[in-house]
């Protein structure tokens, strides 16, 4: 066994590096399904991580992006806790970086 | 419907037979040009400044505005040796108006942002930033602009913060600086709507909480927002407020036509124009720009390679080191993906090389991670082709193979050729792809540190000035034993 199911506690030994800027999780919904994602990920990362979580391999072109009010979403664009956004799956795949 | 109004009003004048122009009786139309997210992509300055000055050409009253995050996404603004100047004095030729704060204003730091707003002949507003430095940047909430014809038109500034309390640059920049909720603060300012005829957000905060705004603030016209990139394809109002945004990188820009009758706003239309497409160029501004993309400063030299530096093993043992020169980090990975040349060779190194290996723009993201999910990280690149896909610094490590190549275990190394500790978490720093993209065990998601995996490297080598790397090899395969 490589790894244990529960790892190290989070308590343990960390050096105290900057506090006031510890990570917390930002969740985002991606088809309406729950992502977490790094706190500063545009919308890109949260589409990356939705075809991660959804174990699909990665359309290459990523598709288009749309938030719930129909408008389109560039990559970059940057999130907030909460937002929701929309792709629309196609079979398209291919390899990144 | 414009001329219908003008039928109407100039009847009213007829029949009051007053001679005196005025608010009350006046129809006037009022074009807002909003880009928002230029991320100091000048390019398109020149067709930009074209159709602004078509647009002033063709109505009397033209405001043009910037819902923030002017700077930082283009090294040849961000590595000037004034950093972001290019992209006032651009916006100054365009002849801005007003413009409100983004996150990424600060990344430069607020010393050279003091000396960024010095030179904007243009106010930059933020209702919800409070410096506690009486020489510190003063961050005025709202600014109001009286037209020729008296009608007065308000602008309220707003940034977006993040669940800690700040807007998404790096701490380090932001210091001194207090921020409060941006939506809470401008519903502060209601009482603009009694002493203008037309109220805007300007806003950084993202559309969807500008759709939030909205909701709460029914007083504002209109919000004309950044932050999120949104391409407002279908132009519509909330609470009877409309709120646009115009995508980013000064490829699009919101135009929105306001006419006013008797002082009120009777109609609003919003449309996106394509700035990209458009059809003329400004022979002035495209020399300024040629200009400022000649920029010396990304061939300056900011260190020397002793030896050929080839290989993904000693390219990404060089990226990895630049990753952990940042306080924060111990541990750093780079995938050979984001590699992009085969070698630095032997003699200067300048940004410009930094920029040609690493081109992507991608964060550095720190980690919390136990030893565990560091090998479940390794092991998960490793797996994808069966080879070592990560390149490593502040350890060493050998990924244990079964008799098919695909790993098995990971056992890793220290520095001081110690092993590393199981019950401890590593401050670990990723590029923000692979934190998205690749699979592992992770309890921690990660925090940007609002860097670049460039800029961290440009600052590693600036440095230390000489750097060799010949036979720096941190990855290795070993095939499990029978």
């Amino acid at each position: 066994m490589l790894f244990s199911d529960s790892p190290a506690k989070r308590s343990l030994k960390y050096r105290n590096i900057e506090t006031s800027f510890l990570p917390t999780a930002m969740k985002i919904f991606v088809n309406d399904i729950e992502i977490d994602v790094f706190t500063g990920a545009n919308a890109g990362d949260a589409v990356i991580s939705y075809f991660r979580s959804i174990q699909s391999p990665l359309p290459d072109p990523l598709p288009m992006i749309f938030d719930q009010y129909g408008n389109i979403i560039e990559q970059d664009g940057e999130l907030s806790p909460g937002n929701q956004i929309i792709i629309i799956e196609s079979e398209n795949t291919s390899a990144n970086e | 419907m414009n001329r219908l109004f003008s039928l109407l009003f100039l009847l009213q004048f007829l029949i009051s037979g007053t001679t005196t122009a005025n608010i009350s009786n006046d129809t006037t139309t009022l074009i807002i040009l909003s880009v928002n997210d230029m991320h100091a992509k000048i390019d398109n300055f020149p067709k930009f400044k074209a159709l602004v000055d078509d647009l002033r050409n063709q109505y009397s009253d033209v405001l043009v505005v910037s819902a923030g995050d002017m700077f930082t996404g283009n090294p040849v603004v961000d590595q000037y040796p004034d950093p972001g100047s290019p992209m006032i004095e651009l916006m100054n030729m365009t002849g801005f108006t007003v413009a409100t704060f983004g996150n990424h204003e600060f990344d430069y730091g607020q010393e050279i942002l003091q000396k960024r707003i010095r030179q904007c002949r243009f106010p930059l507003i933020s209702a919800n930033i409070l410096s506690s430095d009486p020489n510190g940047i003063n961050f005025s909430p709202y600014k109001t602009f009286t037209l020729e014809n008296g009608i007065k038109v308000s602008f309220i500034g707003a940034i977006q913060i993040n669940p800690a309390g700040l807007p998404d640059s790096h701490p380090t920049k932001l210091t001194g600086l207090k921020f409060t909720d941006g939506v809470e603060k401008i519903q502060e300012y209601r009482h603009l709507r009694d002493s203008c005829n037309v109220l805007v957000c300007l806003t950084h905060l993202g559309f969807e909480t500008d759709v939030v705004l909205a909701g709460l603030f029914g007083e504002a016209d209109l919000i004309l927002g950044g932050h999120s990139h949104t391409m407002v394809t279908n132009p519509s109002e909330y609470n009877g407020v409309l709120v646009m945004q115009a995508g980013s990188n000064l490829k699009s820009v919101s135009k929105i036509t306001l006419l006013l009758a008797g002082g009120k706003v009777v109609s609003k239309k919003a449309e996106i124009l394509s700035v990209v497409n458009y059809p003329r160029t400004d022979s002035t501004v495209l020399k300024m720009v040629d200009r400022f993309n000649d920029n010396k400063e990304l061939n300056r030299v900011i260190g020397i390679v002793r030896s050929d530096i080839a290989g993904n093993d000693e390219l990404g043992s060089l990226v990895t080191d630049g990753m952990c020169s940042l306080e924060a980090i111990e541990i750093a990975f780079q995938n050979n993906g984001g590699l992009r040349i085969d070698k630095l060779a032997q003699g200067n190194i300048t940004i410009k090389d930094i920029y040609k290996l690493d081109p992507f723009g991608n964060e550095i993201v720190l980690l919390k991670l136990s030893i565990q999910e560091i090998k479940s990280l390794i092991l998960c690149s490793f797996n994808r082709g069966k080879e070592v896909d990560l390149q490593a610094s502040g350890i060493s490590y050998t990924v244990i193979t079964d008799n098919d190549g695909t790993g098995v275990d990971v056992r890793i190394m220290l520095p001081d050729g110690k092993e590393a500790d199981p019950d401890k978490l590593y401050a670990v720093g990723l590029s923000s792809y692979v934190v998205s993209s690749y699979d592992f065990k992770h309890e921690d998601p990660g925090q940007s540190l609002y860097t670049t995996t460039a800029q961290s490297l440009i600052n590693f080598i600036t440095a230390k000035k000489e750097i060799d790397y010949s036979g720096i090899k941190r990855a290795f395969i070993e095939r499990e034993k029978q």
